[in-house]
């Protein structure tokens, strides 16, 4: 093999690992997008990508972040909700988080467990503080 | 100091593995973690053994031959070319000591009986090629009856005082080999580097042969090597010659003679010079021969368990069979910065900045250790590129040890005449590997960017490594596909100054010099264009011989050297007598002293060593740099063409064939496109290694006035090459 030809091997591998990514992640390269654009997308095509995405495992803040905004620019509450849960899971001292998840279930008059967020958004907050 | 640094490093290697089993194992990826950790407990056990050989350095005094000692030289051929063989032979007969000589031809081969009838040697052949090599040397070995056999591959050139340094070892009755250090002259292979600059000449067999050999010697486990060595048949009878049982029969034969009580002997002396594998597919086949070889011993001959042994001796055979399984961890730590970018998991847990600052200190007192115990000779960035480079190779032998190849063994002879086709095969995993790593880059991108991860500590750690391992790869492919090389004879780097009868430039004759010499041919440097395939009679001035041939221009290259054109020129009509004479030439003056001025120190030792004198001494010999300029010496109405050999700030260092006294005045001459000449004094005058003494030159040191030498310097340095 020359090195030539071992330049267009990986290239071709190249496009075809480009191809494979975007078939395993295709719900985060979507939500790659902005919140501005996003936000006008039409229901069926936002939140099956939003649902896959939250399926995962693992999931990166920033694209839990996405979805939580976008979630709530579209009024779409529970999504919202789901994505401030998981972040405020994976995040627990970050007092802001729990702020966003209280403000959202308050809207929805879940008030218990709104009252519980507050709460911890204030405890947390205060270990930030100490 | 060495003690203390080698205790430190493996203290410091074991504290850093303690931390690792207790804190790092990653339990959510546990396979690939425990992978990764036996990797580096195969490497503390690489570095105990490394430091256990080279603990102390035995260096050896040389004692007188003994006066009636029969003495056979063997040297065992297969395929190899006649001509190469016939310089081996001539330089083997021609060695001081009273000895038989012996073609031991395993290829039945007509050409080869008849040399040995020209040359006036013995011949010895046999029907079968049974054993190989160890079958075809213990052939001989029947037939003959030498007390002391000396033994040599067909490419491997002895020095005429080979014997008599060797020799003396055995007086004492013990002794039953005395083995010295490989050295290869085809300083263009594929496992040289060299650095004219700095006359510094990288080997990949260096650390093996400056300092693992002495440091096993020091253990009385120096073993033989298969080439440049003699051993004692008495130590041989008991068992009909080497050792038939494996492909490695040199040290499977040191192992059985120390067992029996026998001591050997290492002499860290250039007395033989041989060829290196040219092309990466004959390295690759040699390397897999040796590491089966060494490896398949333990089915046989345990060192562990054979009895006999001294521990240490047990310990450096084990070292040395250990040293071959070093494939598989190397190929764990590639592969695992890339599966790391693939797959986001790590062999390490709690990856972070702490880790990372345990990591450098251990990082850094390994290769503080290493270099310290290597004592100038091991090259951390080298002798990681040829592990890359013989990884798979490596694995390979070892699969073949665990698992067996299906069908005996065989010796596969190395071929050291320059590739036929470019190693394309042999290159193919190292392909792969590239790929894996391009492809792990370009995944953690696209991850990174689509937020599949966010950790970037990590993946920038793990890139890191991926590209490092990519530019040592690199390096191996194009090892593996540099250009073929053609020529049949061995090309040495050698100035000597040529001139063409008749051919006047003003009122000098015209000069040129070569930048490299074979028995076929050269490299001429001439100061202006000669037309291709034009022929012409030149004059080679070799110490006090001059050497008159036709030479036919075969090329003219583009590049220029200094003021020269460059020129490939073969040589035409030569008669045997004057091919033996210019490898005479080449194996007795050009060979020793390329290794002369290729054997400074490491730039470390220098800066040490000039700090040091800074201190110590009161004078200091200014630094010197090679230059190749062709110059006219006169001398007490004496006139000769030379070359300059170096130059300094207080003068020049000129080749002259014979020595000159002190205080003399001279005349010097420096020729080229426009000759001028200044009068100079000789400030020293010393011999030049060579190792016939019909050879002999010596290196004179001229002094110039003070006041011209500055201007002088640049006129030089415009026409040096």
């Amino acid at each position: 093999m020359s090195f030539r030809q071992f330049v267009i091997v990986v290239a071709v591998l190249g496009c075809l690992e480009v191809a494979v990514f975007d078939w395993r992640f295709h719900d985060l390269v979507y939500l790659t997008r902005p919140v501005t654009v996003l936000a006008h997308e039409s229901v069926e095509r936002f939140v099956p990508q939003a649902e896959h995405a939250l399926s995962r495992p693992t999931l990166t803040r920033a694209r839990l972040e996405t979805i939580a905004q976008t979630a709530r620019t579209r009024n779409d509450h529970g999504l919202a909700i789901r994505a401030l849960a998981r972040l405020a899971q994976e995040y627990p001292s970050d007092g802001s988080v729990h702020l966003r998840l209280a403000d959202a279930l308050r809207e929805v008059g879940r008030i218990e467990e709104a009252e519980r967020a507050y709460r911890q958004a204030i405890a947390a907050t205060e270990r930030g503080r100490r | 100091m060495n003690k203390t640094v080698a205790v430190l490093g493996l203290a410091v290697y074991a504290s850093y593995l303690v931390y690792r089993t207790l804190f790092t194992i990653n339990t959510h990826a546990l396979g690939f973690s425990l992978l990764v950790y036996c990797a580096e407990v195969h490497g503390f056990f690489s570095l105990f053994f490394y430091f256990f050989q080279t603990w102390e350095q035995r260096g050896r005094v040389v004692p007188a031959p003994p006066d009636d000692v029969s003495v056979d030289v063997f040297i065992t051929t297969y395929n190899e070319d006649v001509d190469l063989l016939r310089q081996t032979v001539r330089a083997a007969m021609a060695m001081d000591y009273l000895h038989t000589t012996y073609i031991l031809d395993d290829g039945r081969r007509p050409e080869v009986k008849t040399l040995a009838e020209e040359l006036g040697c013995r011949y010895v052949t046999r029907a079968t090629n049974e054993h190989a090599k160890a079958g075809n040397w213990n052939n001989a070995f029947r037939q003959t009856s030498g007390a002391l056999i000396a033994t040599f591959d067909a490419d491997h050139v002895p020095r005429a005082d080979f014997l008599t340094r060797t020799l003396g070892f055995f007086r004492d009755p013990k002794v039953a080999l005395v083995q010295v250090p490989q050295r290869y002259h085809n300083v263009d292979s594929l496992q040289h580097r060299v650095n004219w600059k700095f006359r510094r000449m990288y080997t990949e067999q260096d650390v093996f042969f400056n300092l693992v050999c002495p440091g096993k010697d020091h253990w009385n486990a120096a073993f033989f090597c298969g080439t440049g060595a003699v051993l004692r048949r008495e130590a041989l009878e008991k068992r009909g010659g080497l050792e038939t049982g494996s492909i490695t029969e040199d040290m499977h034969t040191s192992l059985v003679l120390h067992g029996d009580g026998w001591k050997s002997v290492y002499l860290d002396e250039l007395l033989v010079t041989g060829l290196a594998p040219m092309d990466f597919a004959s390295f690759q086949a040699q390397r897999l021969r040796w590491a089966e070889g060494n490896l398949k011993i333990v089915r046989s001959i345990n060192p562990i368990t054979y009895p006999g042994l001294t521990l240490p001796q047990r310990i450096c055979y084990g070292a040395s069979m250990y040293h071959w399984t070093v494939g598989a961890p190397k190929l764990i730590f590639y592969l695992a910065p890339p599966w790391i970018l693939f797959t986001g998991s790590y062999p390490i847990a709690n990856f972070g900045p702490t880790f990372l600052y345990v990591y450098g200190a251990f990082l850094a007192s390994l290769v503080i250790s290493y270099k310290v115990l290597s004592r100038g000779s091991g090259r951390l960035i080298m002798d990681e590129l040829f592990n890359m480079a013989t990884a798979f190779t490596l694995n390979q032998a070892v699969k073949r040890m665990i698992f067996g190849r299906g069908r005996p063994s065989t010796f596969v002879v190395t071929d050291k005449r320059g590739g036929k086709t470019r190693s394309v095969k042999e290159v193919l995993p190292h392909y792969a590997l590239v790929a894996f790593s391009l492809l792990a880059l370009e995944w953690s991108v696209l991850s990174l960017w689509f937020g599949v991860v966010d950790d970037r500590f990590g993946i920038a750690l793990a890139a890191f490594w991926t590209v490092y391992n990519l530019v040592l790869m690199s390096f191996v492919i194009e090892m593996a596909l540099r250009p073929v090389q053609k020529r049949q004879a061995c090309r040495l780097t050698a100035a000597l100054p040529v001139s063409v009868p008749g051919l006047t430039l003003t009122s000098e004759p015209e000069v040129g010099m070569t930048a490299n010499l074979s028995a076929a041919g050269c490299e001429l440097l001439w100061p202006r264009p000669l037309p291709v395939r034009s022929t012409w009679p030149l004059s080679i001035a070799l110490g006090a011989h001059v050497f008159e041939c036709r030479g036919e221009v075969t090329a003219a290259f583009r590049r220029r050297k200094g003021a020269w054109f460059a020129h490939g020129v073969r040589f035409v009509g030569l008669e045997q007598e004057e091919t033996d004479f210019l490898n005479d030439a080449l194996f007795n003056m050009i060979v020793p002293r390329l290794f002369d001025q290729l054997s400074q120190p490491s730039l470390i030792s220098r800066g040490w060593r000039r700090i040091v004198k800074q201190f110590t001494t009161d004078y200091t010999r200014s630094r010197r740099s090679l230059v190749s300029v062709p110059v006219r010496l006169e001398f007490a109405h004496v006139s000769f063409v030379t070359m300059m050999h170096d130059i300094s700030a207080t003068g020049f260092g000129v080749i002259i064939p014979g020595p000159v006294p002190v205080g003399a005045s001279v005349t010097m001459t420096v020729l080229g496109a426009k000759p001028w000449s200044v009068d100079a004094s000789v400030a020293r005058c010393q011999a030049m290694p060579a190792s016939l003494p019909t050879f002999q030159t010596w290196l004179a040191g001229l002094q110039v006035d003070r006041t011209t030498q500055a201007s002088i310097h640049e006129r030089v340095l415009k026409v040096a090459a």
